[in-house]
């Protein structure tokens, strides 16, 4: 084996090696990222003044369902819980619903109704969020 | 025997979380009776309603499960007697 070639496959070694510890911390960092998502379509739901004007209640209806299909779907690749995986779809389907309607322009979105999604979805992260909290501990 | 409406205010009237969901419903369908909330949109908060007891059952699942896994994780750290 000449220098050349051996210095090669030390690069090659090296690289992977690299690799390989940068992906088990993105793992590793992926419970908490879950958390904050979760967390983050917590907080949004609880503003449900937003309803008011259907701009703001598309936005905040857009982003909920973005969270909690990145939480669901990374979740059930990742985390591998079976009653995470299924709280987190839940989720996901609860919000997409608000998310489809919005997006339907032609649709009429009545206030009491996104109030009482946001009341929905508040409920629901409140309850994973008690319960991933005890998991974590 | 009970009709419908008295097995629902039978459940309404229960102070746990089955009674709570019940009135939410009903609770749905008077804002819908009074044209507050379309008959779609009242559909898809029933369906919520059910996916929200869903979640509430896997939760009371995966808290059984940590309870279990950490009493059988002390159970096997003490010693034999």
């Amino acid at each position: 084996m000449t220098p050349y070639n051996f210095r090669r496959i030390v690069g090659y070694a090296l690289l992977a090696f690299i690799l390989l510890i940068l992906l088990l911390g993105c793992a590793s960092k992926f419970d908490s990222q879950e958390h904050a998502m979760i967390v983050n379509i917590h907080v949004i739901s609880q503003d449900d003044g937003v309803c008011n004007q259907r701009d703001s209640a598309y936005l905040a209806a857009q982003t909920m369902y973005q969270d909690a299909r990145w939480a669901w779907n990374y979740g059930r690749y990742l985390q591998k819980n079976e009653e995470m995986t299924r709280m987190t779809e839940n989720l996901m389907a609860i919000t997409k619903e608000l998310d489809d309607r919005y997006k339907k322009t032609d649709t009429a979105v009545s206030a009491v109704y996104c109030r009482a999604k946001f009341k929905t979805i508040h409920q629901a992260t409140e309850t994973i969020l008690r319960v991933s909290a005890r998991r974590e501990r | 025997m009970m009709n419908l409406n008295e097995v629902v205010a039978n459940f309404m009237a229960q102070p746990n979380r089955l009674g709570e969901r019940i009135r939410t419903a009903m609770a749905y369908r008077e804002a819908a009776g009074r044209g507050e909330i379309s008959a779609d949109e009242l559909a898809a908060l029933m369906e919520d309603l059910q996916r929200l007891d869903d979640i509430q059952l896997a939760a009371d699942e995966l808290d059984q499960k940590i309870a279990f896994d950490q009493c059988f994780n002390a159970l096997k750290s003490i010693p034999l007697p």
